[in-house]
C-alpha cells in the first residue's frame, strides 16, 4: 500500500511538473504577452525585445523612457535585450511555437522574411490614425511598408558613410578618396604608413549590406520587382548588368591585390571591421553613425573621424545603404493596443531626442553633430534591400564574395553565379517571378 | 475492484513497476519520442517556414535536396575529420595527463584541480576567448609568434581555410581533454598496485607496464568515454558556430551546422529534418556497435 501511495505521488508530481511547464509557457504568453483583457491578475503587460548596446546612451535613456511610459499608461513593460542575431533566431522559434512577445526591435532585412512567414501584424489602420505620423518622411514610411501594408514603426534610421581618420590621411598627404579609382591609386599607403587605408566586411550580414551599395552605384539590384509582384535577379538576362556586377566583384579583388585592404578582410564581419576602425588599426571604413558611441570608449582614436560619401565608380554614382529599423508587433500578440502605444512612444519626439538624437527616423529630430547632419546629408542616395526573404540571398552574396576573395575565382564567374543563386533562393521561398 | 484482487504477485509487481516508471515514460514520450517522431515525419514532408506552397508528402525529395547540395559531401568529410581528430586528440592528451597525474609528486592535488579548468569553461566563453587570442590583428598568440620571429606575418588561424578546421579541433581538444583525464585517473586508481609491481619484478619496463597492465584495465572506461565523445562531438554545433560559423567559405561546416543553415537561414525545415534523420540513423548504428562491443567486454570480464 505504501509503495502504491509513493508511486502515485511520484506520478502525480511528474504530471504536475509537466503541466506546470506547459502552463508556464502559456502563462507567460498571456501575462508576458500582456493580455489586455487581463492575465491572471488583470495586469496590462507588453513583452518587449530590444537589441540595444548595453551601457550605451540609447539603453540608459530608453530605460528612463520606459519607466515614464509605464507611469503614464499603467502598462507594464517586460523588456529583454538580445543581439540582433539572437533575437532573429529566438523569434523564429517563438513564432513556430506560437509563444511570441508583443513588440520587437528588428532590422530592415527581416521585413520581407517575417511578412512572408505571416507573423507580423498589419498596422496600416493604426498607423493612419496615429497623429504623429507626419513626422516621418515618405522614404521612411515606404521602408515600413510591404504589399501596401504598414508592418512596422521606425525606431532608428541610419545611413552608411565613408568614415576616415582625418589625421591619418593628413599625415599621408592625401584627401579622402571620392571614387574607386582614388582608392585604388593608394597602392603605397600601407608601406608608407604601416596600416591599411581601408577595409571591408566579407562575412555576416554587413558584407551583404556593403555589397548592395556598390551594386547600387551601378544601378544594379540584387532582386528586381517584376510585373507579377514577384522578384528576380536579372543580371544573367542582361549583358550590361552582368558586366557591371562583374566590375563590382573586380573592385573587391583589386582592393586586396592593390594592397588597399588587409587580405584578412576576406573573413571579417562587422565585429572586426568596426573594432579595427574605432581603435585606429585602419584609416577608413564604410560604416554607420553608431560608432559615435565609440568616442567614449576610444577617445584618442575616434577624435579625428571625418564623415564622407562612400567612394563610387567614376562611371557610376553615389549610393549608400539606408537602414530604417522597424519595431514589429507580432500577429499573435495578445496586447496589440499596448504594443502599438509603446511602439509609437519609441518614435515620439521626446524618446527619439533622448535616445536616438543622431539617428532618428523623424524629420524633426537631429543634432548639429557630424554623426547626425553629415550622415543625414547622404540620405538622398540611400537604398535598401528588396522586401523578400533574405536569408538565402545574403548567404549567396557572402558566398560570391568568398569565391572572389578566398578562392581566387574570376569576378565574372562570381557575378554570374550570384545571379543564379539569388534566383534559386527566391524560388525556394516562393518569391521568384516566372 | 474484483479483478484487481485476482492479480498474482508477479502481476502486482509488474503493475507497481509500471506505475513507478510512468513518470519517466511520460517524460521520455513528451521530450524525446514526440520531437524525434516529428523530425522523422518532417523529413518525408515538404515543410518550409516561408514558402506556404511547399506542403504534402515529399517521399525522398528532402533527402535528394540534401545529398545534391554542393556542400553536403564536404560537410560529411569535415564532420568525420572533426570527430575523429577531436576524440583522438582528447584521448591521447587525456591519457598522457592522467598517467602524469597518477604519479606521486609535490603539488599533485593542485595540478589535478587546475587541469579540470578548461572543461569548466562554458563553450561560448572558451570559443570567443580563443577567437580573440587567435585574432590576426590584436590576438596575443599572433603577437607572440611575430614578436619571437617565429612567423613574419600574423596567421589568420580561423579565417584561412587551410588552418580553420585544424584550429577549431585544437580548441575543442583543449577544452574537452580534462574530462578524459579525470575519467582515466579515477580508473587508474582502481587498478591494484600489485599488478604493476609484479610486472616490474618480472622485468617489465615503464612502457611495457603501461601497455600490458594499465591500458588493458582501461578498456572498459575507454570504450564508454570514446563512444560518448564520438556522439557528442559529431553532433556538436555550438563550438564551431561560435568560432567560425562554419566558415571561412564552408571550410569548417559540419552536418549540424548544415542542419542549422537549412532550418534557420533558408527555412527549409523538411531538408533540415531529412539531414537530422540521416545523422540519427548513423548515430543509431554507432550505438548498436557500441552496445555489442560493451556486451562482449562485460562477458570477457565475467
Amino acid at each position: 500500500m505504501k509503495k502504491k501511495v509513493i508511486s502515485l505521488m511520484l506520478a502525480a508530481a511528474m504530471v504536475a511538473s509537466l503541466t506546470a511547464c506547459g502552463s508556464s509557457s502559456s502563462g507567460s504568453d498571456s501575462s508576458g504577452s500582456g493580455d489586455s483583457s487581463g492575465s491572471g491578475d488583470g495586469e496590462n503587460v507588453v513583452e518587449l525585445w530590444t537589441c540595444w548596446t548595453e551601457g550605451a546612451v540609447t539603453e540608459e535613456e530608453s530605460l528612463k523612457q520606459i519607466e515614464a511610459f509605464e507611469e503614464e499608461t499603467g502598462i507594464t513593460v517586460n523588456q529583454t535585450n538580445f543581439t540582433y542575431d539572437m533575437l532573429h533566431e529566438k523569434i523564429l522559434t517563438a513564432a513556430a511555437g506560437g509563444n511570441v512577445p508583443d513588440l520587437i526591435w528588428g532590422l530592415p532585412e527581416y521585413v520581407g522574411e517575417f511578412y512572408n512567414m505571416g507573423i507580423l501584424e498589419d498596422l496600416t489602420d493604426r498607423f493612419n490614425e496615429w497623429e504623429d505620423k507626419d513626422a516621418l518622411s515618405e522614404a521612411v514610411v515606404n521602408a515600413m511598408t510591404i504589399d501596401g501594408k504598414v508592418v512596422g514603426i521606425p525606431y532608428e534610421m541610419t545611413v552608411r558613410a565613408y568614415l576616415t581618420h582625418a589625421d591619418d590621411l593628413t599625415a599621408a598627404g592625401i584627401e579622402a578618396p571620392a571614387t574607386w579609382e582614388d582608392l585604388m591609386a593608394q597602392t603605397d599607403y600601407y608601406s608608407n604608413n604601416g596600416k591599411y587605408l581601408s577595409e571591408i566586411a566579407a562575412t555576416g550580414v554587413r558584407s551583404a549590406q556593403e555589397l548592395i551599395v556598390y551594386l547600387a552605384q551601378y544601378d544594379l539590384e540584387i532582386a528586381t520587382a517584376q510585373d507579377d509582384g514577384k522578384y528576380k535577379n536579372t543580371w544573367n538576362d542582361n549583358a550590361d548588368e552582368l558586366e557591371k556586377a562583374t566590375k563590382v566583384f573586380q573592385m573587391y579583388k583589386d582592393l586586396i591585390d592593390n594592397g588597399i585592404i588587409d587580405p584578412n578582410c576576406a573573413n571579417y564581419g562587422w565585429e572586426e571591421t568596426d573594432e579595427n576602425f574605432a581603435t585606429g588599426i585602419v584609416s577608413s571604413y564604410v560604416t554607420g553613425n553608431w560608432l559615435a558611441e565609440r568616442e567614449e570608449s576610444n577617445p584618442d582614436t575616434m577624435a579625428d573621424v571625418a564623415v564622407n560619401p562612400i567612394p563610387y565608380p567614376s562611371d557610376g554614382h553615389q549610393a549608400t545603404y539606408m537602414e530604417c529599423k522597424p519595431l514589429f508587433i507580432l500577429a499573435d500578440s495578445k496586447n496589440k493596443d499596448g504594443a502599438f502605444q509603446l511602439a509609437t512612444a519609441f518614435c515620439s519626439y521626446d524618446w527619439q531626442s533622448a535616445a536616438f538624437a543622431d539617428r532618428s527616423p523623424r524629420s524633426d529630430v537631429s543634432t548639429d553633430s557630424k554623426w547626425s547632419k553629415d550622415f543625414q546629408a547622404l540620405a538622398d542616395t540611400g537604398i535598401t534591400f528588396p522586401p523578400v526573404t533574405l536569408g538565402g540571398i545574403t548567404q549567396a552574396m557572402q558566398d560570391a564574395l568568398a569565391m572572389v576573395l578566398q578562392e581566387g575565382e574570376d569576378p565574372a564567374a562570381a557575378a554570374e553565379w550570384l545571379g543564379n543563386a539569388v534566383n534559386d533562393a527566391l524560388a525556394e521561398s516562393g518569391e521568384l517571378s516566372e | 475492484m474484483k479483478s484487481l484482487r485476482r492479480l498474482t504477485r508477479d502481476q502486482k509487481k509488474f503493475r507497481t513497476a509500471l506505475i513507478m516508471l510512468a513518470p519517466a515514460l511520460v517524460f521520455l514520450a513528451g521530450m524525446i519520442a514526440y520531437p524525434l517522431a516529428t523530425v522523422i515525419h518532417d523529413a518525408f514532408t515538404y515543410r518550409h517556414l516561408i514558402n506556404s506552397s511547399m506542403t504534402g508528402f515529399a517521399g525522398l525529395e528532402n533527402f535528394k535536396t540534401v545529398i545534391s547540395d554542393e556542400h553536403f559531401f564536404d560537410a560529411v568529410q569535415h564532420t568525420i575529420i572533426w570527430t575523429v581528430f577531436s576524440v583522438l586528440g582528447e584521448y591521447i592528451m587525456g591519457m598522457v595527463t592522467a598517467v602524469l597525474l597518477n604519479q606521486k609528486f609535490k603539488g599533485r592535488a593542485i595540478f589535478r584541480t587546475f587541469i579540470f579548468i578548461p572543461w569548466l569553461v562554458p563553450i561560448i566563453v572558451a570559443g570567443m576567448t580563443w577567437e580573440w587570442i587567435l585574432n590576426p590583428e590584436f590576438g596575443i598568440f599572433n603577437y607572440m609568434l611575430t614578436s619571437f620571429g617565429i612567423v613574419d606575418a600574423p596567421i589568420n588561424f580561423l579565417g584561412n581555410s587551410d588552418y580553420a578546421l585544424a584550429t577549431v579541433i585544437f580548441v575543442n581538444i583543449w577544452r574537452s581533454f580534462p574530462y578524459y583525464t579525470i575519467s582515466f585517473l579515477s580508473a587508474m586508481q582502481s587498478i591494484p598496485g600489485d599488478l604493476s609491481e609484479a610486472a616490474a619484478i618480472d622485468g617489465a619496463g615503464m612502457f611495457r607496464r603501461f601497455f600490458s597492465v594499465t591500458l588493458p584495465q582501461l578498456r572498459s572506461v575507454s570504450l564508454v568515454i570514446v563512444f560518448i565523445h564520438v556522439i557528442w562531438t559529431a553532433v556538436n554545433y555550438d563550438f564551431i558556430w561560435v568560432m567560425t560559423e562554419g566558415g571561412p567559405n564552408y571550410a569548417t561546416e559540419t552536418l549540424p551546422i548544415m542542419i542549422y543553415r537549412y532550418s534557420m537561414r533558408t527555412f527549409n525545415v523538411g531538408a533540415a529534418s531529412a539531414l537530422s534523420t540521416m545523422m540519427f540513423a548513423v548515430m543509431a548504428i554507432l550505438f548498436v556497435f557500441y552496445y555489442r562491443k560493451r556486451t562482449k567486454i562485460s562477458e570477457d570480464m565475467a
